[in-house]
């Protein structure tokens, strides 16, 4: 999918952990797992919004969109 | 218990019922006939060669009715423990339907060569099977359909649970 989900950049950013992360938002660990790891299909506006209130920061810093183009050069550039 | 959990479970031995009844009805056929297609195989008459084709085409008319059967009761098993929309039961009436169109196929064999060639040298009126191959192929229709019906849903099912 071309939408990146940066949730681990930003837990970094705060300097939090994902165990606390699921208990501010109140969403199970496998749930924020299956976010952090790009298998989610959708984000309720919810939960979006859950996350952006613990995290303090805007939908556009855990999402992101990248072009098939752009991913292939990045992926020849590594 | 819900009353659809009920139907399934009635569902399920009235299937396991019909294969109890099978074993039953296939053992005594073979115990019957088995001997004597022996002697037919045997033979250098061409009649009895035609009953051993018949024999042999109703072995493989049982253990497709069999094979058809057991799947249907798999998919029965899995929908009576709440595992509706999964891949496996795509893949289950996909082999359901193979399985009854290839079943059609051959009863359709049977009843057009054997059938016809035994009422040829015997005598006597042709037996008329073609509402029951109807029936058969309908049945397969309805399981193709029945599968992607279930395929739409497994992918709704997915979708739903892997929004966060």
């Amino acid at each position: 999918m071309a939408i990146i989900v940066n949730v681990d950049v930003m837990l970094a950013r705060r300097k939090m952990s994902l165990t606390e992360l699921s208990e501010k938002v109140g969403i199970t660990m496998s749930n924020l797992s299956i976010l952090k790891t790009g298998k989610a299909k959708a984000i309720r506006f919810s939960t979006l919004d859950a996350i952006c209130e613990v995290l303090e920061c805007n939908p556009g810093d855990i999402l992101e969109f990248q072009s098939a183009h752009s991913r292939l050069r990045k992926k020849i550039a590594s | 218990m819900k009353t659809s959990k009920i139907a399934w479970h009635v569902l399920y031995w009235t299937v396991n019922l019909l294969i109890v009844l099978w074993a039953y009805v296939f053992l005594m056929r073979s115990i019957y006939h088995l001997p004597k297609l022996l002697d037919y195989a045997f033979s250098e008459n061409n009649f009895d060669m035609i009953m051993v084709i018949a024999e042999l085409n109703f072995i493989i008319l049982s253990v497709m009715f069999l094979i058809v059967v057991l799947k249907f009761r798999q998919l029965l098993k899995n929908l009576k423990n709440d595992l509706t929309f999964i891949d496996y039961n795509i893949s289950l009436l996909k082999k359901i339907t193979i399985g009854l169109i290839v079943f059609d196929l051959i009863h359709i064999f049977h009843h057009t060569f054997v059938q016809f060639t035994f009422t040829d040298v015997k005598g006597g009126p042709v037996p008329h099977m073609i509402p029951f191959q109807v029936t058969v192929f309908f049945f397969a229709l309805l399981m193709w359909g029945l599968r992607h019906i279930l395929a739409n849903g497994v992918r709704l099912k997915q979708e739903n649970d892997l929004t966060i």
